[in-house]
């Protein structure tokens, strides 16, 4: 990365006199403590992401085949936070996380990604089977979560490419063949 | 700035202009294309082989820049993140329409036009469309038959090679057909099951379409890759720029110009002809004319309708070629969009392998083998079956490994009968010149006024009825039926501004497409029709323009034009 864009990601922090002299590394380090930002990630927090990062993978996890995060599910859903959403759908979203997060409590966790691997099936479980969940709400967030860690999955150049071994030039159309 | 003569001038280069240049061409007259949109290279444009991971954004397009730029194009399936590139601009050209009629005027402005990005569907129409203004006494009668039209559909079918099954129908009479594509495992039951229940009444046939089974006039079979609507790089379906333009450029007689936006008809009132028309250049923003003998207006519906309305003069105070009053009225479209869907039992162990770029195609049968009395006319369905994929995920219950393993499976069958139905033309549908608007290039832009009448609307209630009922028939089960409510102009079959008729004082066209008020005016896009049929117009606007070029060329020869 170029110090510019560095400086640009980074925000005004990075850009206060008193950091001028600082390398681009030491910069960095900078402004994922100040921002709470991880490296590649332009809209979700560290916490954030990890909580994304935990439901993706509880939703598609690693088994003989690649797993949500294999296959950089979060960096899909930070991409169309950052560049896709409107401002409030972006908004409800995140809100939605927070009170998945909040749901943890019940748990004894601070945040999902915290949640050991039973509490994190049994929360999700509720969020999975509510009916018709208003936004923002821990379950409307879950189920964008869930189309969104599907259509990331099953479009990744891994999964088309290795998993689906989608043919670009079948060559020809069959209107019924043995699965 | 003027430049030496041509023999004809084409205005459009899309499914008809291309028809007109190849045919003018092909007679050995120096033809001047003039495309208003920039050029396609194929090797350069064409899109569609690019797989989801490849697109920043998986297929969803760049939303906020596509509400920006393109409000009104996004509503057309084929205006995603990259065939976004092949519909205009909606800021650089404008049109208006009155609050609570919403009009969607969705195009392209490229060499080729909308062939590029059209559903490729192509059926003829039959003397039950031809004799329906008379018989019901609305709009005017088409002053041709299927008689006048019948070899001409040969003539282009037999050029861009269409791919169906022969059904001996009288309300859709078969064409000129390579192999037919195979229905699928479910729509093969539903079409014998239908068969048991109706008999030829109601038949479900595999759709006819301009894509290539085989090889053909030195364009390759269809690949099956799917997308269809992003170009096609071995021109299997039929597009002016794989098939058309091609061959005119072959004659050594065809000019093909870009960036050329027509902003008036030249009206010589001494010899009551064209003399040529004042161009825009698209990029210099400087005019141009240029001389012919002989113009076809091929620019689409409402193009070449604004163009004549904005083409006044001393003779014409109310747009070129207009004394009928009939420039800009009769708008029409197929109102589309009631329909049923269902799942189907069975066929776990079988499914379909490649992206057939076609669906199923149910004729006309209401006022066809069945007579009702609650509309005029009728409608015909498009639909299809299928197996859901892994995108049923988001509305299925589960996550996990075994969900995440039953999405690598496909899900049950599904099936879906979709109408297309017939438009009435009717005096208060029209489109005229906003006073105020104007085009990226000054040029006044289009106010609409059309809204659905009640026939529209009882055809699209009907649609549901009649798709649920064919599916229960044919053992479907979970049967929903569904209307899209889509706005006149989404079917994008925008038809009727400068129609064709038998009487000078009530239509612009006469039975040749030649203005009755200016001879060597030729109008072959969809403005000339006087009816719409409830079947996809290009094929007719094919054969029409390749008719009308003969008989312009007939009276060149005889002097008078």
């Amino acid at each position: 990365m170029q110090r510019r864009d560095l400086l640009r990601a980074l925000g005004a922090v990075a850009t206060m006199p008193a950091f001028a002299g600082l390398s681009a590394e030491r910069l960095w380090a900078l402004g994922v403590a100040a921002h709470g930002r991880t490296g590649a990630l332009r809209t979700l927090t560290a916490p954030e992401a990890a909580s994304v990062g935990a439901i993706a993978d509880l939703i598609i996890p690693r088994t003989d085949t690649a797993g949500a995060l294999d296959v950089g599910v979060v960096e899909f859903v930070d991409l169309l936070l950052t560049e896709w959403y409107t401002a409030d759908d972006r908004d409800n979203l995140l809100y939605g996380l927070g009170y998945i997060d909040g749901l943890s409590a019940k748990y004894g966790a601070r945040t999902f990604a915290e949640l050991t691997s039973d509490n994190r099936t049994a929360l999700a479980t509720t969020l999975d089977t509510a009916e018709k969940p208003p936004t923002p709400s821990a379950a409307s967030t879950w189920r964008t979560l869930k189309g969104l860690t599907i259509y990331g999955y099953f479009t990744s150049k891994e999964v088309m490419q290795d998993e689906l071994k989608v043919k670009v030039w079948p060559g020809r159309w069959d209107g019924c063949v043995p699965v | 700035m003027t430049h030496d003569p041509y023999d004809a001038i084409v205005i459009g280069s899309g499914i008809t202009g291309g028809w007109a240049a190849k045919e003018l061409c092909e007679h050995g007259l120096k033809t001047l294309v003039l495309e208003a949109g920039r050029d396609i290279e194929p090797a350069r444009d064409y899109v569609e082989h690019v797989q989801p991971w490849q697109m920043h954004f998986r297929g969803w397009g760049d939303r906020k820049k596509l509400e920006h730029d393109q409000p009104i194009q996004k509503n057309c399936y084929a205006c995603d993140e990259l065939g976004s590139k092949f519909f205009v601009n909606d800021l650089e050209n404008p049109y208006t329409f009155d609050e609570g009629k919403r009009f969607e005027w969705l195009r392209g402005r490229h060499v080729g036009g909308r062939s590029i990005m059209w559903g490729r569907q192509v059926y003829r129409w039959s003397d039950l469309d031809f004799e329906a203004n008379a018989r019901d006494g609305v709009g005017v009668d088409w002053p041709i038959r299927y008689r006048d039209i019948a070899p001409w559909y040969s003539y282009v079918e037999k050029f861009i090679g269409i791919s169906g099954n022969y059904e001996h129908l009288d309300q859709l009479p078969d064409g000129e057909f390579l192999p037919p594509m195979a229905l699928n495992c479910v729509e093969q039951q539903t079409r014998d099951r239908m068969a048991r229940a109706y008999g030829r009444k109601r038949v479900l046939t595999i759709g006819r379409c301009a894509v290539l089974t085989q090889a053909h006039n030195g364009r390759a079979a269809c690949h099956y890759c799917g997308p269809c609507e992003r170009g096609c790089i071995t021109a299997s379906y039929f597009s002016s720029i794989g098939s058309t333009l091609p061959a005119a450029k072959k004659t050594g007689n065809l000019t093909l110009r870009p960036n050329s936006v027509v902003e008036q008809l030249l009206y010589d009132p001494a010899t009551n002809r064209l003399r040529g028309v004042r161009v825009i250049d698209a990029e210099s923003m400087e005019a141009i004319e240029f001389e012919a003998n002989l113009v076809f207006l091929c620019a689409s519906t409402m193009e070449s309708a604004r163009l004549l309305l904005h083409s006044t003069s001393s003779s014409f105070p109310d747009g070129l070629a207009n004394s009928s009053g009939q420039v800009g009225r009769n708008l029409m479209d197929h109102c589309m969009g009631g329909g049923a869907r269902a799942s189907v039992d069975g066929f776990l162990d079988r499914t379909t392998s490649g992206h057939r770029p076609n669906g199923i195609y149910i004729p006309r049968f209401k006022n066809a083998t069945e007579k009702t009395s609650k509309f005029l006319r009728g409608y015909a369905y498009q639909g299809g079956a299928g197996r859901s994929g892994w995108g049923r995920g988001s509305s299925m219950p589960g996550f996990g490994a075994a969900f995440k393993q039953s999405l690598f499976d496909e899900g049950p069958w599904g099936i879906s009968f979709y109408g297309f139905g017939e438009c009435l033309p009717q005096e208060g549908n029209y489109m005229t010149l906003d006073p105020t608007v104007k085009d990226k290039w000054g040029i006044p832009a289009v106010h609409v006024n059309m809204t659905w009448g009640p026939n529209e609307l009882a055809l699209l209630e009907d649609m549901q009825v009649s798709a649920a009922e064919m599916l229960e028939a044919a053992g479907a089960k979970d049967i929903t039926t569904y209307n899209d409510h889509s706005p006149p102009g989404r079917t994008i079959h925008e038809m009727g501004t400068a129609r064709m008729g038998k009487d000078r004082r009530t239509s612009v066209l006469n039975k040749w497409n030649q203005a009755w008020d200016v001879p060597n005016l030729f109008i072959t896009d969809g403005a000339c029709m006087a009816s719409t049929a409830c079947q996809n117009p290009s094929i007719t606007y094919m054969a029409l323009t390749a008719r009308a070029v003969d008989h312009a060329v007939d009276l060149l020869d005889r002097h008078e034009l």
